[in-house]
């Protein structure tokens, strides 16, 4: 690493920390130059580490890989999302950056003697991540908890669904969660 | 005001730190890094140790896990990452905390059938049990935090009564996350 002073500025490999006209001190990151927190809390940075939680609101039965559980709803504890980064209408994590990130999912079946099978797409594409149970086993309710550690590209969307047999259960028996650990180094 | 430098610069991978001395800080500043929306403060450390994959076909009792495809979408095995994906065997490269994920179904068999992810060999490090019953898939998920010295190794298996099904019904992935 090499860092250098150059007049108002510390420069260490392409980072740069400086004050602006205005008297706040100003971070750039080192790779494409985004300007961030000034607010000196330090808090900042842990807040917007990309996070979410939320329930779904509607499940569907379906075959199509696009359509995925959506509706979510932020009223069950500890529910809630950072950086923009959940699309509660549609279901949708978008990775804000590439990287690595870790997903949660519980769910329950919720009728039906036929398989029900869960997945965590990527892309419309579940990948090897997906899951099945049945309903009339020991009630009618089952689990199928997951977890997945995904490497993904910015702009790779992630979502969870049912892609085959009953639809799963809504709301307070299911969760979707996920955030970022970080940058993949190869 | 007096700005410290520390030996290894300012910059870390989570936040950069004004300070008066050399402990006590006045200033801390999230590193941004999200392109797509500049008011995402990233974190985290470059992730050195990293594989997702699943086996390409089932395994019986007491097989250990292998042959992995780790080529999929959001899947991966970093250089050095320490995963074999023809025996299945993880082997931490440097001591430290991972997490570790595997999940899977049921192929035969109508009683108990357990799964584990070894550590060392030893099955009881951390291992779950699913019931198939009545001739139909039954689903299990072994999730675990573990620190581990440089030289340990963990593997998936069905240890125990049944056997789990193959292909992209099964997953196994960990990262070094400190």
């Amino acid at each position: 690493m090499a860092t250098s002073i150059n007049q108002n500025q510390i420069v260490s490999d392409g980072a740069m920390f400086y004050r602006d006209t205005s008297g706040n001190v100003m971070c750039t990151h080192h790779s494409n130059g985004a300007v961030s927190s000034n607010d000196g809390s330090g808090a900042t940075a842990a807040r917007k580490r990309p996070w979410f939680k939320y329930h779904a609101g509607t499940t569907e039965t379906t075959s199509n890989t696009s359509t995925h559980a959506r509706d979510y709803g932020s009223s069950h504890s500890g529910s809630g999302q950072n950086g923009d980064c959940f699309n509660t209408t549609n279901g949708r994590f978008t990775a804000p950056r590439a990287g690595i990130y870790l997903f949660t999912i519980d769910s329950i079946t919720n009728s039906g003697t036929g398989d029900n099978r869960h997945a965590l797409y990527v892309n419309a594409t579940y990948h090897s991540r997906r899951t099945i149970n049945v309903s009339n086993y020991g009630g009618s309710h089952n689990n199928r908890p997951a977890t997945y550690i995904c490497n993904l590209a910015e702009g790779d969307w992630v979502a969870m669904a049912d892609h085959e047999g009953s639809r799963s259960h809504t709301n307070d028996w299911n969760h979707f969660s996920g955030t970022y650990i970080g940058p993949y180094g190869g | 005001m007096a700005i410290t430098l520390r030996g290894d610069g300012f910059q870390y991978d989570t936040e950069l730190n004004l300070k008066v001395d050399n402990t006590d800080v006045v200033e801390k500043h999230g590193l941004a890094g999200g392109s797509t929306n500049s008011d995402q403060y990233l974190g985290g450390h470059t992730v050195r140790s990293y594989f997702s994959g699943h086996p390409n076909s089932g395994h019986g009792t007491s097989s250990v896990w292998n042959t992995y495809t780790t080529s999929e979408v959001a899947s991966g095995n970093s250089t050095n990452s320490g995963f074999n994906s023809s025996t299945g065997r993880f082997t931490a490269p440097k001591t430290g905390c991972y997490i570790f994920t595997m999940s899977g179904i049921t192929n035969s068999g109508d009683s108990d059938t357990r799964f584990s992810i070894m550590l060392n060999g030893s099955t009881n490090a951390s291992h779950t049990i699913s019931d198939r019953q009545n001739g139909n898939y039954s689903p299990t998920v072994v999730s675990v935090t573990w620190y581990l010295n440089a030289g340990d190794y963990t593997e998936c298996t069905v240890f125990e009564s049944g056997s789990a099904h193959g292909g992209s019904w099964n997953h196994f992935a960990g990262v070094q996350i400190a």
